[in-house]
């Protein structure tokens, strides 16, 4: 049998070619973002006892989204804002800030991807502030460290205070401001040097509620107004109502994102309503929230099956004995209290 | 909220857009530096104090050395000349035919002034003529006779002595002219001492003969009495150094009953001349010189040293002249022929003696400095420390608001450098306002700057580890662990620690110029370990101690201790300083009180007893009244003979030997519980016995060495009379060793101090004494023990003339007292004082400073306890005792250092140097200064943290409520 293999060979990729279009095809598909976190994980020492602040953590921010970070304490939030902000580095992983690789960035383009990609705000309201500078030269100060003329810096720090609306705080000093003022003007600085990225964590910690309403309308007002890309980091769940998107962390990990949007019904009606998801990993990790596991007495396993349209997650049969158990108690108290 | 509009532009790229990123603008320093104005102030001061004693301390410390020296050298020449030059005299005899030369009263100055010309420019600028003299040799009285009738020799020996008038009040007569009258004999004067014993009168004649030799011609010579004196100023240096001007010599004739007497008289300028018509040719002149340094003593040393040891060479190379036909070198004093010069030098062995003094009395300064020096570096770091915390949370917003590490670095050590330099030079020249001038010393600029660069670059540096990028993924992971890298820093201190103890037990403490930088740093380095292993220990301690207290119901004490426990660690630097410090004080009081023991047992071995008298040559002392009323208590007679050894088994020669031989009654009497003289008890009195044929065997204590070499059997002892003329044999059995302790035991030191110091020596008892023929190079000591309460000047004077007038007097507490006033032992003293008073300021400011640095967590620990129910007191007790064990620790730390350091040292810490002695002296602990050193830095620490509770315990409940959530 005669073959045209030259025939073949013309139409056919060579080997180098194949090769490279095994490993596209074995590349995980990259997520689409400002701020793409893929398999973050981050291992310190504290004490000797090694501590897995991130395990595996995805998320991404699209641009121009205002985003919560919510966890419990000592779920790796501030971990990741600390990875985020460029101030610590991961242990594996990747993290990718407006194309900035965050693991291989080297020092000069930290330093360059500090002053002009993102700004940060903190908790502490006295910790956002240089104590001896006034408010307008606390707003100047980053944008000297870009290297901004002097008349710019002054002009700029001026909108920047108006626009927060503490303009008239401009020539105080941080100890002659109110709580609020003072992160108000935090958020100013933060935005000097017109950031992609704005972090703030746990911004409104210190405020009460009205005034972390007006923080959060600041924080709002510099994403819609700047176009900053704001993601909040806060214990605080209630902050979600807040912002559009809320993404929960636990142990290390994304678990559920929240989801909020206004939406208009037949009769022109607005309503805001939320949608809870749970995050589905690459891998095809998945965290069932505590409180669906823990009523439904899920442990250790669970059994899934696969429907046309869904999968079920349904506890094991041990775990619907507990269940019925539980059921049945619960019945029989009741019926006794009657 | 009023809503403005902006210009919308696009969010930034993450690169600087309108030009290069400028510092930190001066507003921004100047306000910074208000901020830290209390620190900066801090470390302004320690960098002032270090560059201020960087001027002053090496200008002070050279003035003092200098100081030293002078004193050394005063002491020297109230001893004797430091140096005499001298030649003896060719003068023109009658019938010679010689040419008259000028006379030689005239040439004596400028003669005294060729060798202050010919010697080195050091040596000649510090010669002080004291006296000129022109000796002569013995002469025989012949007329009159003598008066006693057991005198069976009289002799004198006559002198011109430039600076005796003044030294002289003459009771008859006057002083011999410088000038005598043609045709009247050369005059003489003697004082009333020995014009009485000579039985002369003023204006008698007197006979005297001069024989060089037994075949040389006998002269005859007439001279007259003219004079008879008696001493002014007695106590002067003149009478100390020529008490035989007044005091006559009677010793025993060589027939059993006889006396022999020699006295010293005065003669005129022109007595030379006048002597040399009547056969005296040939007086030696003499000028004695002292040394004065002036300024810089200790920097002239090596020039001075290196022209003394020229000194005879120079003045023979250039005061003679070689005669090639005759083959010698006729020397010259003036127009007048002589012979060689020869340097008595007295000034070698004192400038020797100081150099190696002056060495270790620096190498135990750079212990002291070297310490203070770490406790300042340490103090230095714990201000930048708590500046750089005071300022962690701005440097942390500002490097997050896009402030460059380098930035943030150039930013700190703009505020700060201004500061320590002004400060450092403000330091520098108010320590040289009040810096001596014309001291060896000279400010050291190197080390100053050193100091302030250093404590200039812990700035910048702990600023850069503080607001450094931080690594890449990969390096973080391969970063060492905390625990790894203290395990690294634990191991390397041990290491370089070990090593330099190790190095400096090898080589020792060879004295160099200035400061030995390895020996300075060894101890820092085993305060550095200690600390780390305390570090390491104390926990465990204090951990076993909170669950003791757990246990016994003590909540107090088991959160003071679980507290102190874990914060052991962070307080690790104050520990250091700590420890380093009070080392330091405690190392120093025991130098001080060794050296202050030590010289007690070098002024012993040097005097042997309360007073005693040294004589060159074997001389019978005359009898020293004792007992009674006599301010003797008992006297122990003994002396000393180069024999030479051979074994009496194997007729092998042995090393030439001392033998010393005393009366073992006398020292027990005097001395009944000393090692020497309960070990002569073996020698049963130690008489000769003649066993069989053999000549007489004596029984000895000898050199373990001798011992070992012939098998414990007899020697054969050959010593030689006075002039060589015979040789006197006998056997001599040792029965006993002579052991180190025996040897040092200090009656034999008069006699034993002067041997080289590997000379076997062997002691017999005074029963050998008519067995054993005099020698001149042999020495004769008397001891003198005093009875309680008498004077030693008393006891010296009851037995001044005991081995005539050249003895040697030693009065142990004036030895005592010149060994413990030496110039160089009050430098170590003074230095280790200063330093260790600077040390212990610099290192309560470091606790201070590290109490505040801890003071966060401990107030937050115990305002959360408050909240918890926790009395205030209750509070205030555990916020003492979370600190109580780091002042026990310190002190425990410090006192070990001190204690041991010198131990661990070694051969590398000899202070034999300032005691004498015949050993390295022992080195004794101060205990009641350690103990109160050690208390005291503990009740500072603890006060200090009284102090801290109390302010805390001011807090109100808002501020505990505050801290307590911070």
């Amino acid at each position: 049998m005669s073959v045209n293999h030259a025939a073949d060979r013309a139409g056919a990729p060579d080997l180098g070619e194949l090769r490279r279009r095994a490993a596209e095809a074995a590349r995980p598909e990259r997520e689409e973002g400002l701020i793409v976190c893929e398999n973050l994980v981050r291992i310190y020492q504290t004490e000797g006892v090694e501590v897995q602040a991130l395990q595996g953590l995805d998320l991404a921010v699209a641009r121009g989204e205002m985003v919560a970070v919510i966890g419990a304490s000592g779920s790796g939030k501030s971990t990741l804002l600390g990875i985020l902000s460029g101030q610590d580095v991961p242990t594996a992983g990747s993290a990718e800030v407006a194309g900035h690789d965050l693991l291989t960035m080297k020092r000069r383009d930290r330093l360059a991807y500090r002053r002009g990609t993102v700004g940060f705000v903190w908790q502490q309201t006295s910790r956002n502030l240089l104590p001896y500078l006034t408010a307008a030269e606390n707003v100047m100060l980053p944008m000297t460290y870009a290297g901004v003329k002097r008349s710019e810096r002054r002009n700029r720090a001026g909108e920047l205070l108006d626009l927060m609306g503490v303009g008239y705080c401009a020539d105080r000093g941080p100890g002659e401001l109110s709580g609020g003022e003072q992160q108000r003007v935090a958020i100013a600085v933060a935005n000097a040097n017109r950031p992609r990225v704005l972090f703030a964590d746990e911004p409104t910690g210190e405020l009460d509620t009205a005034t972390s309403e007006e923080i959060f309308a600041a924080l709002r007002q510099a994403n819609e107004e700047l176009g900053v890309t704001v993601v909040v980091v806060t214990h605080d769940a209630l902050v979600s109502e807040q912002v559009q998107r809320t993404v929960r962390i636990r142990n290390g990990r994304t678990s559920t994102e929240v989801l909020r949007r206004i939406t208009t019904d037949d009769d022109g009606a607005q309503e805001l309503t939320a949608e809870e998801y749970a995050v589905l990993d690459r891998n095809g990790r998945l965290q069932l929230p505590s409180e669906f596991t823990e009523r439904l007495h899920m442990r250790k396993r669970v059994r899934l099956a696969l429907e046309t349209d869904h999968i079920g997650v349904w506890p094991d049969a041990a775990a619907q004995r507990a269940k019925a158990d539980a059921d049945e108690v619960q019945a029989e108290t009741e019926g006794d209290d009657a | 909220m009023r809503a403005v509009r902006l210009r919308r532009e696009g969010p930034g790229d993450g690169t600087p857009r309108r030009g290069p990123a400028r510092p930190a603008s001066l507003r921004l320093l100047r306000r910074e530096a208000r901020g830290d104005a209390p620190l900066l102030a801090c470390l302004a001061v320690l960098v002032a104090v270090f560059t201020g004693l960087c001027a002053l301390g090496p200008v002070e410390l050279g003035g003092k050395e200098d100081q030293a020296l002078r004193q050394r050298l005063a002491a020297a020449a109230d001893a004797g000349a430091v140096l005499t030059v001298s030649a003896p005299v060719e003068l023109p005899q009658p019938g010679l035919g010689a040419p008259n030369p000028p006379a030689l009263r005239t040439q004596l100055e400028s003669g005294g002034q060729s060798v202050v010309s010919t010697a080195g420019r050091t040596l000649g600028t510090a010669l002080r003529p004291v006296r000129t003299t022109v000796d002569y040799q013995l002469l025989g009285i012949d007329s009159p006779l003598p008066v006693d009738p057991r005198v069976t020799q009289e002799s004198v020996t006559l002198h011109h002595i430039s600076d005796a008038p003044a030294y002289l009040h003459y009771v008859q007569g006057a002083a011999p002219a410088d000038s005598t009258p043609a045709g009247e004999l050369p005059g003489i004067a003697l004082s009333t001492g020995e014009a009485k014993l000579l039985g002369l009168g003023l204006g008698q004649q007197v006979e005297l003969w001069f024989q060089a030799t037994r075949s040389s011609p006998r002269y005859e010579v007439l001279v007259r009495l003219v004079g008879i004196y008696r001493p002014e100023q007695e106590q002067s240096e003149f009478w100390r150094q020529l008490p035989g001007l007044d005091k006559p010599l009677e010793y025993p004739g060589q027939l059993a009953g006889t006396l022999n007497i020699a006295v010293q008289g005065l003669v005129g300028a022109d007595a030379p001349e006048l002597l040399a018509k009547q056969g005296i040719p040939l007086p030696t002149v003499g000028w004695e010189y002292r040394v004065a340094l002036g300024d810089a003593a200790v920097k002239q040393l090596p020039a001075l040293a290196a022209d003394t040891r020229n000194l005879a060479i120079d003045l023979n190379d250039l005061l003679c002249t070689d005669s090639p036909a005759t083959g010698d070198s006729p020397c010259s004093i003036g127009a007048h022929p002589s012979g060689s010069y020869v340097v008595d030098d007295g000034l070698t062995p004192v400038l020797t003696a100081f150099t190696g003094a002056d060495a270790q009395t620096r190498a135990l300064a750079g212990f002291a400095v070297a310490s203070l020096a770490a406790v300042g570096l340490a103090t230095v770091l714990v201000s930048v420390r708590l500046l750089l915390r005071r300022r962690a949370v701005h440097l942390r917003l500002q490097r997050s608001r896009g402030a460059s590490a380098t930035g943030l670095v150039l930013q700190r050590s703009l505020v700060t450098a201004p500061v320590l330099l002004l400060a450092g030079e403000l330091g520098w020249r108010l320590g040289l306002l009040p810096a001596p001038t014309g001291t060896s010393g000279s400010p050291q600029p190197v080390a100053a700057l050193l100091g302030t660069a250093a404590a200039l670059l812990l700035v910048p540096l702990l600023t850069w580890y503080a607001v450094r990028e931080p690594g890449r993924a990969r390096e973080v992971r391969r970063r060492a662990s905390r625990r790894t890298r203290r395990l690294v820093l634990e191991a390397t201190a041990l290491v370089l620690c070990v090593g330099g103890v190790v190095a400096l037990r090898v080589r020792g403490s060879g004295g160099g110029a200035g400061i030995d930088v390895q020996l300075s740093l060894v101890p820092v380095l085993v305060a550095l370990v200690a600390v780390l292993l305390l570090v390491r220990l104390y926990p465990l301690v204090l951990g076993l101690l909170a669950g003791r207290s757990r246990r016994g119901g003590g909540v107090v004490a088991f959160l003071g201790l679980r507290g102190a426990a874990r914060d052991a660690g962070g307080t690790s630097l104050a520990l250091f300083v700590l420890v380093i410090t009070l080392g330091t004080a405690v190392f120093g009081g025991m130098v001080s009180r060794s050296v202050y023991d030590g010289a007690a047992v070098g002024a012993a071995w040097t005097a042997g007893a309360d007073v005693s008298l040294v004589q060159q040559g074997d001389v019978a002392p005359t009898p020293v009244a004792a007992g009674g009323s006599s301010p003797v208590r008992a006297t122990v007679a003994e002396y000393l003979r180069t024999v030479l050894l051979t074994g009496d088994e194997d007729g092998a020669n042995l090393p030439q030997t001392a033998l010393i031989t005393v009366d073992p009654a006398q020292l027990a009497a005097a001395d009944p519980d000393g090692p020497l003289a309960r070990a002569l008890g073996v020698l049963h009195g130690g008489k000769p016995v003649a066993t069989g044929t053999a000549s007489a065997t004596a029984p000895v204590l000898a050199d373990p060495g001798l011992i070992v070499a012939e098998n414990g059997e007899s020697l054969r002892a050959v010593v030689d009379s006075a002039l060589g003329s015979s040789r006197t044999a006998l056997h001599l059995k040792p029965v006993g060793a002579l052991t180190p302790a025996l040897r040092q035991d200090p009656v034999l030191g008069p006699l034993v101090a002067g041997l080289p110091a590997d000379t076997p020596v062997i002691v017999g008892t005074t029963a050998l004494e008519p067995l054993l023929p005099a020698q001149q190079t042999g020495g004769t000591a008397l001891l003198l023990f005093a009875r309680p309460g008498a004077a030693p000047a008393a006891v010296a004077a009851a037995a001044a003339d005991a081995l005539g007038p050249q003895a040697q007097v030693r009065v142990r507490a004036e030895v005592l007292g010149t060994l413990r006033g030496d110039g160089l032992v009050r430098i170590v003293d003074d230095v280790y004082t200063v330093c260790s008073l600077l040390a212990v300021v610099f290192g309560l400011l470091a606790v201070a400073l590290e109490l505040v640095l801890t003071a966060r967590e401990r107030g937050r620990t115990s305002s959360y306890l408050r909240t918890l129910g926790l009395a205030g007191r209750q509070a205030a007790v555990l916020q003492v005792l979370q600190l109580v064990p780091l002042a026990v620790a310190a002190a425990a730390g410090g006192v070990l250092v001190g204690v041991l350091e010198p131990r661990l040292l070694g051969p590398a810490l000899s202070i034999s140097q300032f005691t004498g002695g015949p050993a390295a002296p022992a080195l004794h602990t101060d205990y009641l200064l350690t103990a109160l050193l050690g208390a005291g830095l503990a009740a500072l620490v603890v006060c200090a943290a009284v102090v801290e509770s109390t302010v805390l315990r001011m807090r109100r409940l808002g501020g505990v409520l505050r801290l307590g959530e911070a």
